[in-house]
């Protein structure tokens, strides 16, 4: 699927696709817009940082005992749980659900999870129709694509694109490119869906442990009839997404919201505590749960790294990466894009598959200065750009490491490392450069496709500094 | 630093310092990133030299080298096809002028 030569392609592929850049350009900027406005008091939005991170990194301290309280918690409420090791044993968990309850039809509320499973392909191959109920999830099952999001997973299609997929899809419905009459003709689409499902399948936002919560925002109302209107309902989810307390619920979802689409609340608020009880009128019959491992676990042993699983999947350092804006999120080829991504994908599927993200970053910092949770994503990347090439000593070894690494780098790096760390040669260093500067090149490959190319000055720093009379040691 | 710069810069004489779309975007250098990913950088140089030039800025002041090689060699790169390219200079560079 992935590795460096896929990357390269796709990469250029999207670097040439003028109207799909447009199209993030302009979402994008919106989004950044909006989740400013939301945080324009910049005390107020560090100390609610500080207040998040500290709650998750709590949760992920106690993460066993918290899933054990919640597995309890859930139980007495009639929710039922599966433990799934990998991405396969979670579909085969979901299927045998689904068939022993009779389902043939699912709707889905968004996932970001089930994608990591790949849970539509493997229940539609068993015959299962899987219909997604989030407009923008909707809209690329259409396009047959994977999100290019993990919030806005249609953000990279502009209204005339998704009016034609309309067309093409739903030829009884006159055609229209007005935005609220596109949301109207999907939602006639759904609603129908919704009545004729069997079972609903949901992602989870947050597992709150003390009372066996579960917590899932959306602003379509398509969540609510998800896990509302069919007579099953199955939520997936990883398990680092548990919490201790319901007091923790409220700053989460406020930084949440505000980070990921600029709302102080997103429209519907679902938390899910049992299935139908005797003498209710609506609600699933049947509630399960389904808690994944894939790879998060292997996480969890390098204390650095083990910041990836704070991430509550908010999409902001997604939003402000310049090299995301670029490149839109299929390039990444992987199921999270952008920082994140960067940083999750290579330690899921090892840096052989995966490595080659991390050259998708120049370290500018936004990433980190804008997670909701204070995930130090440029160190992240950086670390694992290390340990692509040379591998981290002390550090629990990660699949394909040292895997990206290549003679003639490593060896122009150790002529570096010796020039800079020698003050004497560097100094000679610089006096023949600056002496021979009409020697320097005119073109230097990729660089110069783009800008002229550097040349040396006449003098290097220290020469003027000294002529000028400052001593310099 | 960069919001103190600008402060110190707009107290000078005869400075007007204008402000231009998407200032704090990385303009794409990123070190080793130019040369491996030449293509990605080359994109996001192009939307800050864009973004530069619409202001009609004559001088371009930065606190950091690896952003005034970059984006000044992509700006002396375009001239004469996109247009007049302003003067690059590193901001001790400007004040020291200023003060000679």
């Amino acid at each position: 699927m992935n590795g460096a030569n896929g990357f390269q392609r796709r990469v250029d592929e999207a670097l040439h696709n003028g109207q799909m850049r447009r199209n993030f350009r302009t979402a994008l900027t919106s989004i950044q817009a909006k989740r400013e406005a939301q945080f324009s008091d910049d005390a107020q939005l560090q100390a609610l940082r500080e207040q998040v991170r500290a709650v998750r990194a709590s949760a992920l301290t106690q993460q066993a005992e918290l899933l054990e309280r919640l597995e309890t918690r859930l139980t007495e409420n009639g929710i039922r749980v599966h433990w799934a090791e990998t991405a396969d044993q979670a579909n085969a968990i979901i299927c045998a659900i689904l068939e022993a309850a009779g389902a043939s039809t699912v709707v889905k509320g968004k996932s970001m999870v089930s994608e990591e499973t790949g849970l539509n392909h493997y229940l539609e191959r068993r015959g299962i129709e899987v219909i997604e109920s989030d407009l923008g999830e909707f809209i690329i099952q259409l396009a047959k694509e994977p999100p290019s999001h993990i919030v806005a997973p249609a953000i990279h299609k502009n209204r005339r694109e998704i009016a034609e997929l309309f067309r093409d899809a739903f030829p009884g419905i006159p055609y229209s490119e007005d935005i609220e009459q596109l949301t109207r003709n999907a939602r006639l689409v759904l609603r129908e869906k919704f009545a004729a499902a069997d079972a609903g399948i949901s992602g989870v936002n947050f597992a709150v442990a003390e009372s066996g919560t579960l917590c899932l925002v959306e602003n379509e109302g398509n969540g609510r009839l998800t896990t509302t209107a069919p007579r099953v309902h199955i939520a997936i989810t990883g398990v680092e997404k548990v919490v201790e307390n319901l007091s923790d619920v409220p700053p989460l979802l406020e930084i949440l919201t505000k980070s990921a689409t600029g709302q102080p609340l997103t429209t519907y608020v679902n938390m899910i505590s049992r299935p139908r009880q005797p003498g209710e009128l609506d609600g699933p019959q049947e509630v399960h749960l389904v808690l994944l491992d894939n790879g998060r676990s292997g996480i969890r042993s390098d204390d650095e790294l083990l910041d990836t699983l704070l991430c509550i999947r908010c999409g902001a350092c997604i939003n402000y990466c310049p090299v995301y804006i670029q490149l839109g999120g299929h390039a990444y080829g992987t199921v999270y894009p952008g920082p994140i991504g960067i940083v999750l994908e290579p330690q899921r599927l090892g840096l052989e598959q995966a490595g080659a993200l991390t050259s998708a970053c120049t370290l500018c910092g936004a990433c980190g200065e804008v997670c909701p949770v204070k995930i130090p994503l440029p160190r992240l990347i950086n670390r694992l750009r290390a340990e692509a090439v040379q591998g981290v000593r002390g550090a629990v070894p990660l699949s394909g490491r040292r895997s990206l690494r290549k003679a003639r780098e490593a060896g122009a790096w150790k002529l570096w490392c010796g020039l800079y760390t020698r003050p004497r040669l560097y100094r000679l260093f610089t006096l023949v450069v600056t002496r021979l500067r009409w020697l320097a090149p005119a073109r230097l490959g990729g660089w110069t496709r783009y800008r002229i190319a550097p040349r040396p000055a006449e003098r290097a720093l220290r020469e003027l500094a000294c002529r000028e009379g400052f001593r310099v040691e | 630093v960069s919001d103190r710069i600008e402060t110190l810069v707009a107290q000078l004489g005869n400075v007007e310092v204008v402000t231009y779309a998407r200032e704090t975007e990385c303009c794409g250098f990123g070190g080793t990133f130019a040369i491996k990913q030449p293509d990605i950088s080359g994109a996001m140089v192009k939307d800050k030299t864009d973004a530069l030039r619409a202001t009609r800025a004559t001088r371009v002041i930065s606190q950091d080298c690896g952003c005034l090689m970059n984006i000044g060699g992509a700006f002396a790169r375009q001239a004469g096809r996109l247009g007049e390219c302003p003067e690059f200079q590193h901001i001790a560079e400007f004040l020291w002028e200023r003060t000679a």
